[in-house]
């Protein structure tokens, strides 16, 4: 069951009522039970797999306690336990041919279509645990004895599919404090889904399928200028679409007095790379920045204290980029995505080797802008590796600037009616539909930079707010009758 | 990454009061539900349809809904429909029903009113379905069947197939209600929104325009005609042409299936309840037979389709040769253009004016008056 399907707010709804209407004690069995029954909707082998790692988990927790002995070890083994779970469910696509084909060698004859299903969620769930593992063995909290709240930390049923990635001790302080569900927390969970659902179904999923199946995988047969506005398609689509995501499981955690981490803070209005991480994923990106980035930094620096010293300017993000890429996905597009991305981050640094660079929000605003142009151009060209392999990665970069010149003369007589309006493919021009959605979903992110607040079309006029509201219907109406599924892409991870 | 979360100070605007979204949630359903009863009552009085002209059912198969609410304007207009002719592309592009109707006057002083139902890629069981939806519902004294032998293939066209009947306007049909299909069958405004919602396929734009202007190519009789003159029809097909090779590997084999077979006699079992079915076929040229793999699976064939036809109590025409249509009347090997279509329907029509005078089948009008 996805979070978009009028079936999931239904039984969302029914669960939270039960919910408050449950005394406190009974609460978390209840919110656990849901979970389960939200997993078992995907696949009940689900829940045998990711419970088996729970309870692993959970009892690593108590070994890696400061106190006990060989904490350092059990957290270790913690970690390369969960990697390996990983390797085993997410990278089975990268080694399983292999197996499959040794195997036969050997006189052992497995099926070619010998499959691991990943489970949901387990490449965030992976990082959780290894966060609580760390979080534990360094002291700052103690293990949970709370198997029912350990067992939510994974199981979660609003952020299972694709997190958040919460923190530990954060988590289990909002689920033992839940906040009191009153009509304004109720008021900002709708504004919250709303947002979430206009996203996904007004931006996302028709951005998605304006960009034709081979756009990406046979860039050479199509013009520059189509490569162009595709790509801009992609970017707005995979940040609408993971942003609608989190707003609106966001939205409906809220209904159970949960807050979950924020994910996106507009990241294309970004001045540089290093806010870009701030905007971008944001759970993810902090928990690189605390568990990689950090500790790798301060590990160089033990050894050598100038910050400015080769290996601690280029390791910290290069390292820490190329493990997001990796988490991703185990392939060589991904490494170079995330490898991109730990470039502009030196790169951005460079200046700072020379002169004290100004905080970002310190600098004029005549350097911001630019700043903001540059950033969203090259983090727009680090999706192509986002989405297809390296040799049509480059084929993709290639074609952007080999534009073909539109049919001006044939598109000047259809509009004098000289002529029959029979296609617009033959004038060479990009899809207007397209161009226009990718308008309003720009100006969408302005409206809500305007707005300062991610809630911002609650102070929007009533009738503005009523037109939305009509739009959304109008197009979520149409898209029923198409009968196509539009998973979310980061349920994949 | 490298820094702490931003602190940027966005422009703010605390001036404005948050508004209750409960309230324009509520607010907003009201409106669409009031623009959509305003949308169904504009359509229902017709003052908005020669603005969206196009309409949908829901069906994948828009020339199927082009020729659906065609025939629906044509029994309107005329009171009713005497004579559906069902078939493929080939039917499509191949018969002007008003050639035909006025040839047929002319030979036999009946008029008749006649309607070309020809869908592309419709196999015999998707047209057996539709045979009975349209018997159904506008109750033809004659429904003409042009089948072939690629309707007979097991396989072949079970994809468009399940896509037409998998389609809940279809299932309504036949009496297994949905929402949906209710919708699709009942609202005027839906109808005609329903084309714009694949609006985000990144072929939108071209297959929108394409479909209008075979709505408005398509005559009120539910003929679309060829234009193509250009093919060399007498050059063999090409095996080794990958797409050649497609219909030599179809006739591979050749055999009839048995449940397509079955298809074909749940048209003709109309005949008990008084409709008249006629079994035809519609001309190739002579280079389309070299894809078959021996000429006795062409000659089987016939004769078991005459078989069936008459054990059913329906009749059997004999295809009418490709001989007296000139090459420039064919847009490709088996399928007539509008010149082919015009020699070929007053053919036709000669062929049951004939079987009229002679076996006494005429094509008649139908009793039954039916308003849509």
């Amino acid at each position: 069951m996805t979070v978009t399907a009028a079936l999931f707010f239904v039984c969302a709804v029914a669960a939270a009522l039960v919910y408050r209407w449950l005394p406190a004690k009974f609460r978390n069995y209840w919110l656990l039970a849901v979970s389960l029954g939200f997993l078992a909707t995907w696949s009940w082998q689900f829940i045998l797999v990711l419970g088996a790692l729970t309870l692993l988990n959970y009892l690593l927790g108590f070994k890696a306690a400061p106190t006990g002995k060989h904490a350092l070890g059990w957290t270790t083994t913690g970690i390369v336990l969960n990697v390996l779970a990983l390797f085993i469910f997410k990278y089975s696509s990268f080694y399983l041919p292999e197996a499959v084909r040794l195997l036969n060698s050997l006189g052992i004859t497995v099926s070619d279509g010998l499959q691991i299903l990943l489970p949901i969620g387990l490449s965030f769930l992976v990082v959780q645990w290894i966060s609580y593992l760390l979080d534990v063995t360094n002291g700052r909290m103690e293990a949970q004895r709370n198997f029912v709240s350990f067992s939510l930390y994974a199981f979660y049923f609003p952020r299972l599919i694709s997190g958040p990635v919460e923190r530990a001790h954060a988590f289990f302080e909002r689920l033992h404090n839940p906040l009191p569900v009153d009509r304004a927390l109720l008021e900002r969970s709708l504004v919250l889904i709303f947002t979430g659902l206009f996203r996904k179904l007004v931006f996302a999923n028709p951005l998605f399928a304006m960009i034709p199946t081979d756009a990406f995988t046979a860039p050479a047969e199509y013009a520059g200028q189509h490569l162009v506005v595709w790509l801009l398609a992609y970017a707005f689509a995979i940040y609408n679409d993971f942003a609608g995501y989190t707003m609106i499981v966001r939205g409906v955690s809220l209904w159970f007095g949960i807050e979950l981490t924020n994910n996106f803070n507009l990241p294309y209005l970004s001045r540089n790379f290093s806010e870009f991480w701030t905007r971008w994923h944001i759970s993810l990106s902090n928990w690189l920045r605390d568990y990689i980035f950090y500790p790798l930094s301060w590990s160089l620096l033990k050894r050598n204290r100038s910050q400015k010293a080769f290996f601690n300017f280029v390791l910290p993000p290069l390292l820490t980029m190329l493990v997001s890429g990796m988490w991703h996905g185990l392939s060589w597009n991904m490494l170079l995505w995330g490898g991109l991305h730990g470039l502009y981050l030196i790169v951005e640094r460079v200046p700072s080797l020379f002169k004290a660079q100004p905080l970002v929000n310190e600098r004029p605003r005549w350097r911001q802008w630019p700043g903001r142009g540059v950033t969203f151009l090259f983090a727009v060209l680090a999706w192509v590796p986002f989405k297809t392999s390296v040799p049509n990665t480059l084929a993709f970069w290639k074609g952007l600037i080999l534009w073909q010149k539109p049919d001006f003369f044939l598109f000047k007589s259809v509009l004098l009616g000289d002529r029959q309006f029979l296609d617009w493919s033959s004038f060479g021009l990009p899809d207007p539909i397209l161009c226009l959605l990718l308008a309003v979903a720009i100006l969408f992110d302005l409206l809500q930079h305007r707005g300062g607040s991610e809630t911002f079309i609650q102070r929007w006029p009533r009738w503005a707010q009523v037109i939305l509201v009509v739009i959304l219907l109008l197009v979520a109406v149409l898209a029923a009758f198409t009968h196509q599924v539009a998973p979310f892409v980061y349920q994949t991870f | 990454m490298i820094k702490a979360p931003s602190t940027e100070p966005i422009e703010k605007n605390p001036g404005t009061k948050p508004r209750s979204f409960l309230r324009a949630l509520l607010s907003g359903l009201v409106v669409f539900v009031l623009f959509a009863g305003l949308l169904e009552g504009v359509y229902r009085l017709g003052w908005a349809d020669n603005m969206l002209p196009m309409r949908s059912v829901g069906n994948y198969h828009t020339q199927f809904e082009i020729k659906w609410f065609k025939l629906e304007e044509y029994v309107r207009q005329n009171g009713g429909v005497d004579v559906i002719l069902l078939g493929n592309s080939m039917v499509n592009t191949g018969i002007d029903p008003e050639v035909l109707s006025a040839k047929y006057a002319e030979l036999t002083g009946q008029q008749v009113r006649v309607f070309n139902f020809g869908v592309e890629g419709l196999t015999i069981e998707p047209l057996s379905i539709l045979a009975r939806i349209l018997e159904e519902k506008y109750h033809p004294a004659t429904i003409i069947i042009f089948t072939e032998m690629r309707d007979y293939i097991t396989g072949n066209g079970d994809q468009v197939s399940a896509d037409f009947l998998g389609n809940a306007w279809v299932q309504q049909q036949f009496g297994h209600p949905s929402l949906e299909g209710y919708l699709e069958s009942n609202s005027s405004a839906l109808q005609h929104l329903l084309p714009f919602r694949y609006w985000y396929n990144s072929d939108f734009l071209d297959t929108y325009l394409l479909n209008t202007r075979r709505l408005a190519e398509t005559t009120a009789s539910g003929y679309e005609a060829a234009r193509g003159t250009e093919i060399d029809v007498n050059q063999e097909p090409d095996p080794t042409d990958p797409k050649e090779a497609v219909i030599f590997d179809l006739f591979k084999n050749y055999s009839m299936d048995e449940q397509r077979i079955t298809a074909l006699e749940s048209i003709l079992a109309y005949e008990e309840d008084g409709t008249q079915i006629i079994v035809t076929e519609m001309p190739v040229f002579f280079t389309y037979y070299s894809y078959l793999e021996k000429e006795s699976d062409r000659e089987d064939y016939l004769a078991r389709l005459q078989e069936i036809a008459l054990a059913h109590g329906g009749t059997y025409l004999e295809m009418i040769s490709w001989q007296p249509i000139h090459n420039s009347g064919f847009a490709d090997n088996h399928h007539l253009n509008y010149m082919g279509a015009e020699t070929y329907t007053n053919l036709f029509a000669a062929q049951l004016a004939d079987l009229c005078s002679t076996q006494q089948v005429c094509l008649a009008s139908s009793m039954d008056e039916v308003q849509p």
